[in-house]
C-alpha cells in the first residue's frame, strides 16, 4: 500500500501507489456510501472521486495512514451533503441528475419493501441520513460516526433515536 | 437488532447492491488498452494534471455558450427558465394562432395540412368538415407536436413545427413516429427532453364498447407501449418521460390523478400504476380537471372542482408534494377556472376563469410558487375561450 512505517503515509514519491491502492480496496464502498446520500450513481462516481482528488492534494498533511479512511468517509459525506444543498438551490425543473434508486421512477430497486424503507430515510434530515447510513450500511460504531461528522457521539445517539422513531411511524414498526 | 433495523440494512444493502463493483474500476483504473492504442491512466490522475488547462476551457466554453447561443434553438433543450413568450390557441380548427402571451396579440397562424398524412399544408383543415385538430403539446416553448384526426375516418396523425424567437412557424412537417391507424389521439403532452410524447387513444376499429388507451411513444425509436383504461383526461410526463401522470374522472366520489412508470410493460392501466391523489379528500363531489407534474417528478399541480346540478362549480388550484404526501392550496379562483394549461417548466397555469354571466371571460397567469395572480388581456378569446398551449 505504499506505506513507509506503520501508523504513517508515504513521503510523495510513492503518492499514486497509495491513491489507488485505498481506491482499490475502498472505492466500490464508498461510491455505494454515496449513493445511499445522492440517490444515483453518476453523481456519486463524481463525489466519490473528488474525494480522492481532495485526499491526494491533501495527503502531504496527513500524518496517519489510518485515518486515510476516514479522511475519505468525511470528504465523501460532505460532498454528498454539498450535492444536495447544490439541488435544493438549483431550480427545479433542471433536473439534471437521475431519479433517485429509491423513487418511483427508477427501476433499479424492484422489491416494494426497499424502496418504501429507502423513500422513508429519504425524508428524514439530512444529517440523520448521513449517521443512520454510516451507522446501518457501513456499521460503523458510534465513536466513528462521530469523528466523520464532527459532532459528539451523543449527538450521533440522540439522531440515531429519533430517526429510528420517525422510521418507526412512517413504516409501522416498532423502533 | 429490531426488525426495523433489520429492514433497514437489507434496504440499505439493496439499494447500495445496485452499484457493480466494476464501477470503481471504470472510474480508477484504466479500461484494458485496445490493439494499437495507449494504456489510459487512472480517471483521478487524468483529471489531476489537466485541472487547470480543463477550469480554464470550462470558463471559456460557458462564455462561448451565452455568448453564441442561438436565438432560433434547433433541438428540444430543457424548459426555459422564463414562461414562453408565446402560446398557441387551438380552436379545433386550422390554423392555429400563435399568439403573445403576455400581450394576447396574434403574431402568425400556422395552417394544418388538408389532407392528413401529406406534407403540403395548403388549405384549411376545417374546409373538408371532416378533419379536426385533436391537440398541440410542446415542452419547450418552441417545438410544438399536433394531432388531427378525421372524424369516422379512424385514423389520427401528428405533425411537428417549430417557432422562431419571433414566434414564426418553421414549415409543418409529419412526425416522423405516427401510431395513426386504426385510433383517435385524443390528449397529447411531451416529455421536457422532447424524446417522449404521451396520448390518450380511442380505438375505433368497430368493436362495442371502444377499447380506450392510454399510450407513449419513444419518438427516436418509435418504439410505442398502450396500456388499457376506463379513461383518461389530462395527461404530463416528468422530463426525462419516465412518468406518466393522467387524470381520471369515471365515476362521482372516485376522481383521481394516477402515476405510471412509462417502462411499465403494456396491459391494463390501473395495475400498472398508482393513486397519486384523490380528490375525494378535498370535498366528496370533487372531481379533477387538469394535472401536470414539475419536471423533476417532485410536484403535482392540479385544479379541482365540485360537481354541482347546475355543472362544474368553483374550484381550487393545489400542489401536492409527492414526496410528503402533502398538498397545499395555491388558488381558489372566484369563479369556474378551465380550460387550463402549464407553461413547460410547470411554474405557472393559464387560467381561464368563467365568473357570473355576463361577466367576460379572465385570463390570469397563476404564479404556481407563490400564488400570485396576474391577469393577461382575454379579449381575443371570445365568449367561450380557446384551448391553449404554452
Amino acid at each position: 500500500m505504499g506505506v513507509a512505517r506503520r501508523g504513517q503515509l508515504a513521503p510523495a514519491a510513492a503518492a499514486d501507489d497509495v491513491v489507488t491502492s485505498l481506491f482499490r480496496a475502498h472505492g466500490v464502498s464508498l461510491i455505494r456510501l454515496a449513493v445511499l446520500l445522492v440517490g444515483d450513481q453518476a453523481t456519486a462516481e463524481d463525489v466519490v472521486q473528488d474525494a480522492f482528488l481532495g485526499f491526494h492534494q491533501a495527503r502531504p498533511r496527513l500524518r496517519e495512514a489510518d485515518k486515510a479512511l476516514g479522511y475519505l468517509r468525511a470528504s465523501v459525506v460532505n460532498g454528498c451533503r454539498s450535492v444536495q444543498r447544490k439541488r435544493r438551490r438549483t431550480l427545479p425543473w433542471r433536473a439534471e441528475h437521475d431519479p433517485p434508486v429509491w423513487s418511483a421512477e427508477s427501476a433499479v430497486i424492484a422489491e416494494h419493501d426497499r424502496r418504501e424503507v429507502l423513500a422513508a430515510v429519504a425524508r428524514l434530515p439530512l444529517r440523520a441520513r448521513e449517521i443512520m447510513a454510516l451507522r446501518y450500511y457501513l456499521n460503523l460504531p458510534q465513536d466513528e460516526i462521530a469523528a466523520i461528522l464532527g459532532v459528539s457521539r451523543g449527538t450521533v445517539s440522540s439522531t440515531i433515536s429519533r430517526a429510528l422513531a420517525t422510521l418507526g411511524r412512517d413504516l409501522q414498526e416498532e423502533p | 437488532m429490531s426488525r426495523l433495523e433489520e429492514r433497514l440494512r437489507d434496504a440499505y444493502l439493496g439499494a447500495a447492491g445496485t452499484v457493480r463493483p466494476e464501477a470503481a474500476r471504470d472510474l480508477g483504473e484504466p479500461a484494458p488498452p485496445r490493439p494499437g492504442t495507449p494504456a489510459r491512466p487512472a480517471r483521478w490522475r487524468r483529471a489531476l494534471a489537466p485541472l487547470t488547462a480543463a477550469a480554464a476551457v470550462t470558463v471559456i466554453a460557458v462564455l462561448a455558450a451565452v455568448l453564441l447561443k442561438p436565438s432560433s434553438p434547433d433541438q428540444p433543450g430543457p424548459a426555459p427558465a422564463v414562461a414562453p413568450k408565446f402560446l398557441i390557441a387551438n380552436q379545433g380548427r386550422s390554423p392555429l394562432e400563435v399568439r403573445n402571451a403576455a400581450t394576447g396579440a396574434r403574431v402568425a397562424t400556422v395552417t394544418l395540412p388538408t389532407e392528413p398524412g401529406s406534407q403540403a399544408p395548403t388549405a384549411n383543415a376545417a374546409a373538408d368538415g371532416r378533419t379536426y385538430v385533436g391537440s398541440v403539446a410542446t415542452a419547450d416553448g418552441y417545438h410544438y407536436v399536433v394531432s388531427l384526426y378525421r372524424l369516422n375516418h379512424c385514423r389520427s396523425w401528428l405533425y411537428q413545427f417549430q417557432l422562431d424567437a419571433r414566434g414564426q412557424p418553421s414549415p409543418v412537417r409529419p412526425l416522423a413516429a405516427m401510431p395513426t391507424v386504426g385510433a383517435e389521439l385524443l390528449g397529447l403532452a411531451v416529455s421536457g427532453d422532447g424524446r417522449m410524447i404521451a396520448y390518450t387513444m380511442s380505438a375505433c376499429n368497430g368493436s362495442a364498447p371502444q377499447p380506450f388507451y392510454v399510450a407513449v411513444t419513444d419518438i427516436r425509436t418509435g418504439q410505442t407501449k398502450k396500456w388499457t383504461t376506463p379513461a383518461a383526461g389530462s395527461l404530463s410526463l416528468t422530463a426525462n418521460g419516465g412518468m406518466l401522470y393522467y387524470t381520471m374522472n369515471v365515476q362521482p366520489g372516485a376522481s383521481v390523478v394516477r402515476a405510471m412508470p412509462t417502462s411499465a410493460p403494456p396491459g391494463p392501466a390501473a395495475a400498472r400504476s398508482r393513486t397519486a391523489v384523490r380528490m375525494s379528500v378535498f370535498g366528496p363531489a370533487d372531481q379533477v380537471g387538469f394535472a401536470a407534474i414539475s419536471p423533476d417528478g417532485g410536484t403535482l399541480y392540479f385544479t379541482t372542482f365540485a360537481q354541482k346540478s347546475f355543472g362544474p362549480g368553483p374550484g381550487q388550484v393545489r400542489a401536492l408534494n409527492l414526496a410528503t404526501g402533502r398538498s397545499r392550496l395555491v388558488y381558489a379562483p372566484a369563479g369556474q377556472a378551465g380550460l387550463v394549461t402549464a407553461d413547460p417548466a410547470v411554474r405557472n397555469f393559464l387560467l381561464q376563469i368563467q365568473q357570473r354571466a355576463p361577466a367576460p371571460l379572465r385570463l390570469a397567469r397563476l404564479d404556481l410558487a407563490t400564488g400570485r395572480v396576474t391577469d393577461l388581456p382575454s379579449g381575443w378569446l371570445g365568449p367561450i375561450g380557446a384551448v391553449l398551449t404554452w
